[in-house]
């Protein structure tokens, strides 16, 4: 197991060497953008499903893309832009939740904190099938379109392994497929827009075919556009915007100067993630892909500007790779936001805690049991679950630009107002899309964030109860002075041997008020047996003989312990077990666990300290 | 409400069923409860030897036997014998002799005994 761990995991490393597991920007923006830019792959295609099938024509819908695509880029530089300041101000990282908890108080930190949680393992179950799905659709892999699930179970375990390496480690394991991305998308914004408007330089370009039978409508004439499809589909691209707090989640990641290398990643996240976004709209427009579940847009485009070549391909399994990936920037928050949760005593402590690899092992293995479950009980098709995550997207956007605007105007640093100023439009903007999105999406399944987050306050709240009842009660009063013991030592016996002897002897080394040797009989024969050997042996102890009307040792120990406790006043007793270690685990078949049961009884008796005496059974000779 | 006393007879513990069966037992008899035991009194008892106290050969011999009869224990103090045929735990007995304390518990001293049967 240990060489296991050590081949997949890696040697530890120690505290000290936390350094330099802090990363560069060039992996951070990898590591953290890898689900905010991986959107430009799905939300052109989420906004046309809902305003060109909403209206039944393609026409309609592609005449409100690029102004829905400019709004949701609009907000996009709102919410960077606001930030920026929030990783400025909190250079501990912690984003939503930490900005919250200082500013609001603990239940919208807690609203926050349940958000963001849902919101990354959501992200990792969707970007994991949104992956599979993409590796699917390649022509070569098309035979493991039956294997979903084994595959999406096989990419979490993968990214987790990665994950539980360490952060630097994982990041530059999955840099190289991120900026594959962002270079093959480049080039097909660029070459794409390059054709259209210059054909006579670089070629002119056909917009795609139209399919009659793949698109569920007519190409143009149509319904009607109202104002509740537009505000429906800029709700679906907001999703855009998921992944953009990551960063101001792990600002403690990046090598110093933090928050300035945070601050900055954040604003190249925000410029290639806008401008390639804006890219794909504008282009979507000109080429006029339909909107269908045979080929996604994406595809269509690619087959529209590169024909059929090597970087169509390219194209597409970085496409894959980035959907794959975004999981990734899940991966690198959840376990950080998991841990200041369960410092601040709202999740259990074991999320607090580093591992081996300096990362918070406890969280990366959560979030991979949970989405794994998630991935498994939908079959392998997650892409349901994406409605379902932009509503804590937004809130948590929302309560912390709020929080900003409360710091500004606590702190009154220099140029607050103007600070709070970006901050409170960015509050209002995601506040109103927030609503937007819980309204036009209820149905589609913005009801279980409504649902499920609070339920999950309610868990952070009876958690914090827990700890500060145990806390309360482990409180030093000032006046304490510690008491004198009363003790009495009980010895088990089961009969005289090498095992029992040397614990007789421990049990005397304590030096308590009484000592009794106690053994159980079941018989008059038993009572014999251990009388003669106690006086062949000369053990100067005196031997409780106890009677099991039932033939087992738990409940006549228990009764004796009773017994003492109402002879004496004892503040402790202790059992004294003599336990012999066998050499191999089978072994263990052969011998009775009754100390192990009664062990497991003494566990919840007050007053009562249960002390094993280890016997170790030597090797047979050779 | 029948099954709701199968139930509740099902959740009580081992140990409170032995109890109450021993101390119904002892109600039959003459004797006093443990728990009514005053000190310094002759006083007769019954119950069951719960456990027997074997003391070291270099110690001066002695016999403590620990009965129970469901309203607490009370010990059994033989002077000058190491043990006495019959009294073995799980035995029932009656006692008969002056109650003195030992610890919080009451100890006669080399009382009358008088092995008893039934359930």
């Amino acid at each position: 197991m240990a060489a296991l761990k050590r081949i997949l995991v890696g040697r530890p490393l120690a505290t000290t060497e936390q350094e330099h597991q802090r990363i560069t920007k060039v992996i951070a923006l990898a590591v953290f953008s890898s689900d905010a830019i991986s959107s430009t792959a799905y939300a052109t295609e989420e906004i046309l499903f809902v305003v060109a099938l909403g209206t039944s024509s393609l026409t309609l819908g592609l005449s409100v893309l690029v102004p829905i695509a400019a709004a949701v880029a609009i907000l996009l530089t709102i919410v960077v832009t606001s930030y920026r300041q929030t990783i400025h101000a909190y250079p501990n990282g912690g984003g939503s939740y930490v900005v919250s908890r200082e500013n609001l108080g603990e239940l919208p930190s807690l609203v926050a904190g349940a958000s963001l949680l849902v919101d990354y393992i959501l992200t990792v179950a969707v970007s994991i099938s949104a992956g599979v799905a993409a590796i699917v659709s390649i022509p070569a892999f098309q035979s493991l379109r039956d294997d979903r699930v084994a595959l999406g179970v096989l990419l979490i375990v993968f990214i987790t392994l990665a994950n539980l390496r360490g952060i630097k480690e994982s990041g530059r394991l999955f840099a190289a497929p991120t900026y594959l991305y962002i270079t093959v998308l480049t080039i097909l914004v660029s070459y794409g827009l390059a054709r259209t408007y210059f054909p006579g330089i670089f070629g002119s370009i056909q917009p795609v075919p139209f399919n009659k039978a793949a698109f569920e409508g007519s190409r143009y004439a149509g319904g009607t556009l109202g104002l509740f499809l537009i505000l429906k589909g800029f709700s679906s691209g907001a999703v855009a915007l998921t992944g953009v707090e990551a960063i101001s989640n792990g600002v403690p990641a990046f090598r110093r100067p933090e928050s300035k290398n945070a601050a900055n990643t954040l604003m190249w996240m925000g410029i290639v993630l806008g401008t390639l976004f804006l890219g794909v709209s504008v282009l979507a427009h000109h080429l006029r892909p339909y909107p269908s579940h045979d080929e996604t847009v994406f595809s269509q485009m690619g087959h529209a500007v590169f024909a059929n070549g090597p970087l169509y391909v390219v194209l597409q399994f970085a496409t894959a790779a980035i959907l794959t990936l975004a999981a990734n920037t899940a991966y690198a928050d959840f376990p950080r936001l998991s841990s200041i949760i369960a410092r601040d005593g709202y999740l259990p402590r074991q999320f607090a805690n580093r591992g081996d690899r300096l990362v918070f092992s406890n969280g990366v293995l959560f979030l991979a049991g949970l989405a794994g479950l998630l991935l498994v009980a939908f079959g392998g098709i997650t892409n349901a679950l994406i409605p379902l995550y932009a509503v804590g997207v937004f809130t948590s956007f929302t309560l912390s630009q709020w929080g900003m605007v409360k710091h500004h105007q606590r702190e009154q640093e220099p140029g607050y107002k103007r600070n709070m100023i970006i901050n409170g439009v960015g509050a209002v903007a995601t506040g109103i899309v927030t609503l937007v999105i819980a309204v036009t999406k209820f149905k589609g399944g913005a009801w279980v964030p409504i649902v499920l987050i609070p339920l999950i306050v309610l868990l952070f709240r009876s958690i914090h109860r827990h700890y500060s009842r145990v806390s309360a009660a482990l409180e030093v009063p000032s006046d304490y002075r510690p008491p004198a013991m009363d003790h009495t030592v009980v010895v088990l016996v089961g009969a005289v041997n090498l095992g029992v002897l040397p614990a007789i002897s421990y049990a005397k080394s304590l030096r308590p008020n009484r000592l009794f040797a106690v053994s159980v009989a079941t018989d008059e024969n038993d009572h014999e047996r251990i009388e003669k050997q106690w006086a062949e042996h000369d053990i100067d102890v005196d031997l409780e003989v106890l009677y099991s009307p039932y033939r087992e040792l738990t409940r006549p120990v228990m009764r004796y312990l009773d017994e003492i406790d109402a002879r004496w006043h004892n503040d402790f007793v202790t059992v004294v077990i003599p336990e012999f270690v066998v050499n191999h685990w089978w072994e263990h078949v052969l011998h009775n666990q009754s100390a192990l049961i009664l062990k497991g009884r003494l566990l919840f008796r007050r007053g009562t300290v249960v002390t094993s005496v280890p016997y170790h059974i030597p090797e047979e000779h050779r | 409400m029948a099954i709701r006393q199968i139930l509740q007879h099902l959740r009580t513990p081992i140990e409170q069923l032995d109890r109450e069966s021993l101390r119904s037992w002892t109600s039959a008899t003459h004797a006093t409860a443990i728990a009514d035991v005053v000190p310094r009194k002759p006083v007769q008892i019954c119950g069951e030897i719960s456990s027997v106290r074997i003391v070291p050969r270099a110690g001066s011999p002695s016999l403590q036997v620990t009965v129970t009869d469901g309203t607490g224990f009370a010990s059994a103090v033989f002077l000058g014998r190491r043990r006495i045929r019959g009294l073995t735990p799980g035995r029932r007995i009656s006692l008969e002799g002056v109650a003195g304390r030992e610890g919080r518990v009451f100890e006669l001293l080399n009382p009358r005994y008088e092995f008893l049967t039934g359930t």
